[in-house]
């Protein structure tokens, strides 16, 4: 066991199909509410959360991070409602504006007050997963990569709210009026996705950094899209084309010898081209099929 | 928790100095509304006179500025199962993946509450129900596959599963053919029979009197309200409408016109 934890290889792969998984299982219903802008403005603003919960407790991972991620992914959410609801800036401009006034603050900071801390801008925005297997913690008698603990919990959490949110997750996706006229709360789904998105962008904030974590969240769920159209088959599509991405994207930066979690996002990228041009349903090969066969009914 | 009172409930809907504004602007300024029980009832006025926020408002979607809902006696929020909801066909994505038995399950998650899966009985209700509308054949598709008019026999499906009292539809009739009119028509008019009571959005006047037996004509006040013969009067509709609205028949300067009004489209 020690000995799986111990090998580089096996830790890198584990935490990319971990960072693939948990992206993938919240990035479907995003891609579905059409707010997969928010996951970028929320991983870009979280920057500043971690600042201040470093500047305040000195605490660089733990607990007291992933709440104050969650708290600024909030916020982000909550002040892009409040500048759309002035309707004097239109919603996706709200969002624009919103998410570099907070990043650029935890930047700034950053600057200002922490020179010292491991973050720094490259970090923020691209991680180190080739690192990932040499910052451990002791758990139940064994030498953990930290990434690999905080990040099977993010996808723990992650699985266990879709799974016992399902048919509320759906419904506030599909017909948002109808979830709130049954009392099933579409805007506490809502804000929980969005703050499970920012804590899960934080625990995967050392391996991919943020701006990769964007494409984890909304390229497979975009790419199983494309592949199907029952939403609990998109979910499982959009964690496979996730983690088979990861797994080939390691190889392929080993022997590129280039970043290995900008290969694997890019391989999602791959696997969303290959989807657009050959979907039976909704691909160009599909799209061009079905014009010469009568659609039923 | 204290259980008040029921307020007015022999009364579906029962209404009382209701104003709705957004941003300081009034939607709908000091209304009264009340509909009986079993009536089929019209919701008609202009464009911008409110008639889909009164329908948001009464199922608790929409906070008012002033005023009370309640519906057969209960205010909206402890009234949740009591009442079906047919958004716009527009309001929803139909390139959602899910299928035609699926949105109609939907109608019964409020009653089976958080967390629950739907099982075999949910699928079971919502194959009765697609029967009712004659789209059971359609259970399976894709939901981007319908028409307009399939898509809207999809939504009435669901509203009948969740057993409401009261249905509230806004502009079902938007858009659709001519079959699927009179099919929803005559459902709805078979749930009026069974004692419940539909308040629908309607916006061609043409129709009201073939289709309803109650009316409410609506210009952010209320212009009129009650049974067909009393309300729907040209005086009323010229209050609701103003200029926009053209009378047909010559003759129809009287109080009561047997000529088909229309709508003037600007």
């Amino acid at each position: 066991m020690q000995a799986f934890l111990n090998d580089p290889m096996a830790m890198i792969l584990l935490t990319g199909a971990l960072v693939a998984t948990s992206g993938a299982l919240l990035g479907t219903f995003l891609v579905l509410q059409r707010q997969s802008m928010l996951s970028d403005a929320i991983s870009h603003s979280i920057v500043f959360g971690i600042v201040v919960v470093w500047l305040l407790t000195h605490a660089q991972s733990g607990p007291l991070q992933i709440a104050g991620a969650a708290l600024t992914g909030i916020l982000t959410v909550f002040l892009t409602e409040m500048v759309a609801r002035t309707r004097r800036v239109k919603r996706d401009a709200a969002i624009g504006l919103v998410f570099p006034a907070l990043f650029a603050a935890g930047v700034l900071l950053l600057n200002l007050y922490a020179r010292d801390i491991h973050i720094d801008s490259h970090t923020v925005l691209l991680g180190e997963i080739g690192f990932v297997w040499l910052d451990t913690m002791p758990l139940a008698g064994f030498d953990v990569p930290q990434a690999v603990v905080w990040m099977s919990v993010a996808t723990l959490v992650n699985l266990g709210f879709v799974l016992a949110c399902y048919k509320e997750l759906k419904l506030a996706s599909f017909d948002w009026q109808l979830a709130a006229a049954l009392g099933l709360a579409p805007a506490l789904m809502f804000y929980i996705l969005l703050g499970l998105t920012s804590v899960t962008a934080v625990a995967a904030f050392d391996a991919v950094g943020a701006v990769l974590f964007i494409a984890f969240v909304i390229v497979p769920a975009a790419t199983a899209y494309l592949l199907t159209d029952r939403l609990s088959l998109m979910l499982l599509l959009a964690v496979l084309v996730g983690v088979v991405s990861t797994l080939c994207g390691y190889p392929l930066a080993v022997r590129l010898d280039v970043s290995i979690g900008g290969t694997m996002a890019s391989m999602t990228g791959v696997f969303l081209l290959t989807a657009f041009v050959l979907s039976p349903r909704y691909g160009l090969l599909g799209h061009w099929r079905n014009r010469r066969v009568k659609v039923p009914g | 928790m204290k259980r008040e009172k029921r307020h007015e409930p022999e009364l579906a809907l029962h209404i009382e100095d209701l104003t709705v504004a957004y941003e300081g602007k009034p939607v709908l300024w000091d209304i009264d509304v009340n509909i009986p029980p079993g009536v089929m009832a019209a919701v008609i006025g202009p464009n911008g006179a409110g008639k889909s926020t009164l329908i948001k408002t009464a199922l608790g979607l929409v906070k008012p500025t002033a005023g009370h809902i309640c519906i057969h006696g209960y205010p909206p929020r402890q009234a949740l199962k009591r009442v079906a909801y047919v958004p716009q066909r527009s309001s929803v994505d139909w390139d959602f993946p899910t299928t035609v038995v699926d949105v109609v399950m939907m109608g019964r998650y409020g009653h089976l509450g958080w967390f629950r899966w739907p099982g075999k009985r949910e699928h079971r209700r919502a194959m009765d129900a697609l029967s009712a509308v004659g789209m059971e054949a359609f259970a399976k598709r894709q939901i981007n596959q319908l028409s307009g008019g399939q898509q809207q026999r999809v939504f009435l499906a669901r509203a009948m599963v969740q057993d409401a009292d009261v249905l509230f539809l806004d502009e079902p009739m938007a858009g659709v053919d001519a079959t699927t009119e009179k099919a929803v028509v005559a459902l709805l008019q078979e749930l009026r029979d069974q004692g419940k009571t539909i308040i629908v959005v309607h916006h061609d006047l043409q129709t009201v009197r073939d289709y309803f037996d109650w009316l409410v004509i609506l210009n952010v006040r209320v212009v009129a309200q009650g049974r067909i013969p009393e309300v729907y009067t040209g005086e009323n509709l010229r209050k609701a409408y103003g200029g926009r609205i053209a009378l047909l028949d010559p003759d129809s300067a009287g109080e009561t016109p047997d000529a088909v009004p229309r709508e003037v489209v600007n």
